[in-house]
């Protein structure tokens, strides 16, 4: 009597503990993959203000119109930006500091957006037609 | 039974875990680009000479809204019914900014700097 009473409580024990089993392992898997997307999220977020910092620069120092001979005494037209001016190159300083791989440029001249992209508002000089500059990282 | 409990607490952990994931699919938080957007459209209305003709900043407000699909609003003023009483200073009907988002277009009925809608296009 006592073994089978025994056998009863083992059988017991074994369905008690599977399903426990398997909702912690279930647990565990999906607080993992909570903290991998919110991983990603951050990510995202500092990636995306990043290029909006790199973008700052650019549109109100880097690519922006300068006049009045260099720092400090010249003059800076913010949004204004001229015809000529090297976007790969500031791209490449940029995202050099800023640890991202940037590409800088207008649609108009077939510029090919990938990965995160923003754009800011500019007036091109040449025509003094408004334009988006697209920032572009990943 | 306990077969019963488990397919329950299995349920209830599933649902919960649904709810949780649901809940942290938050997007990007794009509030400091938008402003960053707004002072490109000050700037870009200044050198297109809107400041000084409203004509221009009109015509530079509907470009950037041709180019962005966003709506801009600037120095629509009403007369508020109620008194504003600085002190020291006599009371009198005041005149506040009104800013409505426009719908599709830029509305720019005076030059009131500080008090600029820069965003989404709603209904007036």
């Amino acid at each position: 009597m006592a073994s089978l009473c025994r056998g009863f409580v083992s059988f017991d024990s074994l369905f008690s503990i599977i399903p426990i089993l398997l909702i912690v392992s279930y647990a565990l898997f999906f607080s993992a993959l909570l903290g991998a997307r919110a991983d990603a999220g951050i990510e995202k977020q500092i990636l995306f203000d990043k290029l909006v910092s790199a973008s700052d620069y650019a549109v109100k120092i880097g690519a922006a119109k300068s006049s009045g001979g260099g720092f400090p005494s010249g003059k800076v037209e913010p949004n204004l930006v001229p015809a000529g001016v090297d976007y790969s190159r500031l791209a490449g300083t940029l995202g050099a500091r800023l640890r991202i791989n940037l590409t800088i440029g207008f649609a108009e001249d077939g510029f090919v957006r990938s990965g995160t992209c923003i754009y800011r508002l500019v007036v091109y000089e040449p025509d003094m037609n408004v334009r988006k500059l697209y920032f572009c990282g990943g | 039974m306990q077969l019963l409990e488990s397919i329950i607490s299995f349920a209830v952990l599933l649902s919960l875990s649904v709810a949780l994931s649901q809940g942290t699919d938050s997007g990007v938080d794009d509030s400091l680009y938008m402003y960053k957007l707004m002072g490109d459209a000050k700037n870009v209305i200044h050198l297109k000479g809107g400041f000084a003709d409203l004509g221009a900043g009109n015509a530079a407000g509907n470009e950037i809204n041709r180019l962005t699909g966003l709506c801009m609003e600037m120095g629509q003023t009403e007369l508020t019914p109620s008194l504003r009483v600085a002190p020291g200073a006599a009371s009198g009907p005041a005149l506040v900014p009104v800013l409505k988002p426009a719908a599709g277009y830029a509305n720019l009925t005076g030059i009131v700097r500080d008090d600029f809608y820069f965003g989404p296009c709603m209904g007036n």
